[in-house]
């Protein structure tokens, strides 16, 4: 039988050997990597059925360093990830865990360093569970992603034509005025414009048009 | 477009939650519920987000995995008093949208709760 393959990627390589060992034992086989590149060269390499990697990834000590989450977010559609942090804080939960802009998150999971080697091995069989009912050529999500961009589409295109279109020709029209209009008489002038340009190309003469402008203005405000 | 957020809480503090409701109404609508009175009210409409007040809730988790049972498609939030990283792992885990503290300024509260119906239009 095929022994499942975990890409472990961390810079420290007494860590990365401790580790290596005991997963191995448990029937692992490990494939280390300490770098971002060497972690890429060998997910180009060999098949991978999960990584685990570590948030600080080039130095331990910036705690600006998120190359492993850089790295995650490049190969989590592809491979199941883990990320692992010496630096646990809610603000990695949240990265990592989060959904991302396609519904998913960057890891599958998230440890801390700290909570040895049953959390890990148990988060580890718990992602490669879950990984296997995840199809990776096709997110889960995908058809509502679909359904919720084409409301995406049709709600921008429903507040461009009838809300920002007038809004902005309402202001132009009003600042080269000189006035400083509110959005809504932004809006409401600019329907105006929109309904006069309208019936000039309709072919309603200019003059007839400003006519009817000026008598519902005068319904309204008859002073 | 106004939103429809259905906060659980069983806070007492009216005036939290008065100005909560104050807080996000340039986005929506705020209705509150109990942890009793959650799924009923949960059932009335449809929310684009339901926040989970995670101080004054007792199993936020499986509160927030009965709204999924009921609706897969809505998102729910949790607040938090004292975040912490193994609470925020552990509700994340569950699938929910984001993790905050209560104790977020008007302004950031907005900014994070508009972040979250941004990306579910986004999705």
């Amino acid at each position: 039988m095929t022994q499942t393959a975990i890409l472990f990627a961390d810079n420290d390589r007494d860590f990365i050997e401790t580790w290596a060992e005991f997963l191995q034992n448990e029937g692992y086989r490990v494939i280390a990597a300490f770098s971002p590149a060497e972690a890429r060269s060998k997910l180009g390499q060999e098949h991978v059925d999960a990584a685990v990697i570590d948030i600080r990834l080039v130095n331990d000590d910036d705690e600006k360093d998120n190359t492993g989450i850089e790295l995650a977010k490049e190969i989590c559609r592809s491979v199941p990830v883990l990320l692992l942090t010496g630096y646990p804080s809610v603000e990695y939960a949240r990265q990592v865990l989060k959904p991302q802009l396609d519904g998913l998150p960057i890891a599958y999971d998230f440890i801390a360093k700290q909570e040895g080697p049953e959390a890990m091995l148990t988060t580890i069989k718990r992602t490669l569970d879950l990984a296997k009912h995840r199809d990776f050529s096709k997110r889960p999500a995908e058809k509502s992603i679909y359904r919720r961009k084409l409301r995406l589409f049709f709600s921008r295109a429903l507040t461009a034509v009838f809300v920002t279109f007038p809004r902005t020709i309402g202001r132009f029209i009003l600042e080269i005025g000189g006035r400083q209009p509110s959005d809504p008489t932004a809006t409401l002038f600019g329907y105006v414009i929109v309904v006069f340009v309208i019936l000039v190309l309709l072919g309603v003469r200019v003059n007839t048009v400003i006519g009817w402008f000026v008598n519902v203005w005068r319904f309204f405000f008859p002073q | 477009m106004m939103a429809n957020f259905l906060l659980i809480t069983n806070t007492s503090q009216t005036g939290w939650l008065s100005s909560f409701v104050k807080t996000l109404a340039p986005l929506g609508n705020v209705q509150a519920a109990t942890e009793k009175n959650a799924n009923e009210e949960f059932l009335k409409r449809p929310y684009e987000l339901v926040i989970i007040d995670a101080a004054t809730v007792e199993e936020p988790v499986s509160l927030a995995q009965k709204f999924y049972k009921l609706k897969p498609d809505v998102r729910v939030a949790v607040m938090t008093t004292i975040p912490t990283w193994r609470e925020a792992r552990d509700i994340l885990r569950a699938g929910v949208v984001d993790y905050f503290p209560r104790t977020l300024s008007g302004q950031e509260l907005l900014v994070t709760i508009r972040t979250i119906l941004q990306e579910e239009i986004n999705q």
